[in-house]
């Protein structure tokens, strides 16, 4: 591969002011065609490519900007305060890109080159028609189809950006007679299958994710299987850090969100600061803020100890355990701080225009209690406390 | 610039007037003079700000907003200024 020819930025405080700079330049000027058309963010993205960022998960070496979790976190969080379907779009990507790098064989090492170099976007490819939303079951089987390749078919239930991506890593059953929960992850890249939308994405939030059901067929190399078997990268770094970085984008809405109510609630108080008895606070105000700072805490919590546990310790039922929390517990956070941002904006917080709305905000961040049911959550942690209940 | 800085400390002296809490008469006091030691809560200071916004039409950048922004009616009056000459309008639909 060639070098990459303009400079990489790897510093974080640098990344961050231009993040910032490009996303009120270009991210939040666009969010609500992008929200009301259900159209993928192209320029946001557009923007991202030029600042190298979705190559953030990679090692510099690479050509990646060498982000450890918790930083991949923050720039979530930055991207997602001025568009929460960009900020999520960007965090997918950098998740299976995390898992090319941390699981892959060479034929993964040297596409990873790839898409620091060509700034490619990578899907996901785990649900399916006839297992649902359960990740760790597949249906869709890897078949020998002679030559070294491997054949297979899937009907997804939700590929977001599925049309737009440049590759996807895709769950399969190892072959036609494993069992579902025998699955493996392979890389196919957008020449290499056919991706044909069986449905639309219509729905009340993250609208410019562009998630529609698809089916996929393809013919792909065999040394495009990833060598480590499914369950292993789930346990170790899809679940944990899709957790981690599903939570840091809630967290850029529910500020985005916040920095709406705090403009209301100051505007309010200066009308008031002319009249009789002076301005006065807005206890709600302060309410929504302790919750965006538990919020917070919880996400840079969850960062820290996600990047600091070694690669070896990241895929015990412990770590399940807490990523499956914060991602509970970030959902409902979030949600809340936008709910209560709606309040203290009122009339203006409702409305779908103006400075002070949060009508989008509420309805992406309604996403978050069903990208992995909430429920079905619950249900997993309140078995494997029992497994973990020495520690827990 | 003049009739700016006229202007500018006419406000900063009558929203003290009104929300200081000063010990002293804000209309006698001198521009150097330590506002906290004359009286000025931080909570008065949050009322000072938000009046001076409002009866100058102007919104502070978050940057200046830190304790030495209230220190004295110079600096509230450099800042308030600052703002009336760079053109920062309070937010339309604030």
């Amino acid at each position: 591969m060639t070098a990459v020819a303009a400079p990489v930025e790897t510093d974080e405080a640098v990344l961050l002011e231009r993040i910032a700079d490009a996303g009120s330049r270009v991210l939040a000027p666009h969010a609500e065609s992008v929200d009301k058309r259900g159209r993928f963010p192209t320029e946001g993205v557009d923007e991202l490519r030029r600042l190298r960022l979705m190559g953030a998960a990679a090692p510099v070496q690479a050509g990646g900007l060498g982000l450890d979790p918790a930083a991949l976190a923050r720039v979530g969080t930055a991207i997602a305060r001025h568009c929460g379907a960009t900020g999520m779009i960007w965090a997918m990507s950098q998740l299976q890109l995390a898992c090319l790098v941390g699981f892959g064989g060479p034929a993964h090492d040297r596409y990873v080159t790839d898409v620091c170099a060509s700034q490619h976007l990578i899907a996901s490819v785990t649900s399916e028609v006839s297992t649902g939303g359960n990740m760790r079951r597949s249906d869709a089987a890897a078949v020998p189809d002679g030559d070294g390749a491997i054949a297979f078919r899937k009907d997804a239930t939700t590929v977001s950006y599925g049309a737009q991506a440049d590759s996807l890593l895709v769950t399969l059953r190892r072959s036609d007679t494993a069992e579902p929960t025998d699955q493996v992850l392979l890389l196919a890249r957008r020449d290499q299958i056919t991706l044909t939308p069986t449905g639309t994405w219509d729905t009340l939030g993250m609208r410019g994710t562009c998630s529609p059901p698809f089916q996929l067929t393809g013919r792909v190399p065999t040394d495009q299987l990833l060598p480590v078997p499914f369950g292993d990268i789930a346990a170790a770094c899809m679940v944990p850090l899709s957790h981690l970085l599903w939570a840091a984008v809630w967290l850029g809405i529910a500020e985005d969100a916040f920095r709406r109510a705090t403009a209301a609630a100051t505007g309010r108080a200066r009308r008031a600061a002319g009249r009789a008895g002076g301005p006065v606070g807005d206890p709600r105000l302060a309410q929504v803020h302790t919750d965006l700072q538990t919020l917070r805490c919880v996400v840079a919590g969850f960062g820290d100890r996600y990047t600091h546990t070694d690669p070896a310790g990241r895929s015990g039922p412990g770590m399940a355990v807490e990523a499956n929390t914060v991602k509970l517990a970030a959902s409902d956070l979030a949600l809340r701080v936008v709910l209560g941002a709606l309040d203290v904006c009122g009339i203006d917080g409702y409305r779908e225009t103006g400075e002070l709305s949060v009508a989008r905000q509420l309805r992406d961040i309604c996403s978050a209690r069903l990208m992995i049911s909430n429920h079905t959550l619950l249900t997993l942690n309140s078995e494997l406390l029992m497994l973990t209940r020495r520690q827990s | 610039m003049t009739d700016i800085n006229a202007r500018a400390t006419q406000a900063v002296r009558g929203v003290l007037a009104a929300h200081g809490t000063l010990h002293a008469d804000p209309w006698r006091i001198g521009t150097g003079d330590d506002l906290y030691a004359a009286g000025l809560t931080s909570m008065g200071s949050v009322h000072v700000l938000l009046a001076l916004e409002d009866a100058l039409g102007i919104e502070f950048p978050d940057r200046v907003l830190d304790r030495a922004l209230f220190s004295s009616i110079e600096s509230l009056t450099r800042a308030a200024a600052a703002c009336l000459h760079a053109g920062h309008p309070l937010p339309v639909s604030a």
